[in-house]
């Protein structure tokens, strides 16, 4: 995602990620890979619950999904893998910001 | 230490008497008398009320269900007046409240907060002494998103939920920092476990 960081930025976006890393654990995965995007830490899964993306398999992490949310705070865009391993490859997310 | 009985205590105990015979006396024009009334004709039951404004006129209304038309019954309706003060009562079978000794031309506010429903607040003048302001409220029951399955996460279109997380660096942030500026791409991850 760090990759296309500036284009998402370009598009009046910004990047957050919820995690149930620890803060620590985000902290350092931002330094060690050079990460400019804001990560969150979720350890008790509260924001992930609200979201319903809790896995189902594994309760104390989050299945993975992405949501564009517009400036009212109302989701445009989603995309959930289906398969449950793969992520999206970071060029998607762009593109759907640009048709949005 | 054995109790003395003194001056001072005698003239206590004599204005407790006194105290006690004017109450007596005052008794039979007590509001309570009123309260005991209203209650055995049947009208709502009135759970707390110590107002400071006082008079004849009336606020009656109909609870309604605004989806299935059906009154709602024993519900908690308050209503508040100028001075902030409340009376509460709960709704009859039929789902019809009554507030009564309130003063006329006093502008008071129906309140109704039920689970499952939004929120009510109305505003109501009885303006001529003894008249009965009469209303419906209407309950608007509050929608449902559809729900997904677990794990597949929200609908489209529906209100991204607000959240305050920290950072790495302890930094708190939350999706209403970006509200009505930017559109945020959020993005849930298994992490580095």
């Amino acid at each position: 995602m760090q990759k296309s960081y500036q284009a998402i930025k370009a598009e009046n976006a910004e990047l957050v990620v919820i995690t149930t890393d620890a803060q620590a654990v985000v902290k350092d995965t931002a330094n060690n890979n050079g990460l400019e995007f804001v990560t969150l830490s979720d350890r008790n899964t509260q924001v992930i619950g609200a979201y319903n993306a809790t896995d189902p398999f594994n309760p104390r992490i989050a299945r993975p999904q992405y949501y564009i949310v517009d400036e009212a705070g109302v989701i445009k865009w989603k995309f959930l893998d289906n398969r449950k391993l793969d992520r999206l490859p970071a060029p998607k997310v762009v593109e759907a910001l640009k048709k949005l | 230490m054995m109790y003395q009985p003194n001056y001072q205590t005698f003239v206590l105990i004599l204005l407790c008497s006194m105290l006690i015979i004017a109450y007596g006396c005052g008794e039979s024009e007590s509001p309570i008398t009123t309260d005991k009334d209203t209650i055995d004709r049947g009208t709502t039951d009135v759970i707390d009320e110590q107002p400071s404004l006082v008079g004849t006129a009336r606020v009656r209304g109909l609870l309604v269900d605004q989806a299935t038309k059906q009154t709602l019954r024993n519900t908690r309706v308050k209503l508040v007046d100028s001075k902030g003060e409340t009376r509460a009562v709960l709704t009859t079978r039929a789902g019809v409240f009554e507030f009564e000794g309130l003063p006329a031309g006093e502008k008071f506010t129906v309140i109704v907060e039920l689970d499952g429903y939004e929120k009510h607040e109305s505003i109501v003048t009885p303006v001529e002494t003894d008249e009965t302001a009469t209303i419906t409220v209407n309950l608007v029951p509050v929608v449902k998103e559809d729900q997904l399955p677990p794990g597949d996460g929200l609908s489209l279109g529906a209100k991204a939920p607000d959240f305050e997380l920290k950072d790495g660096d302890g930094k708190a942030h939350s999706l209403a920092d970006y509200a009505g500026e930017q559109r945020v791409v959020l993005l849930f991850d298994r992490g580095a476990w």
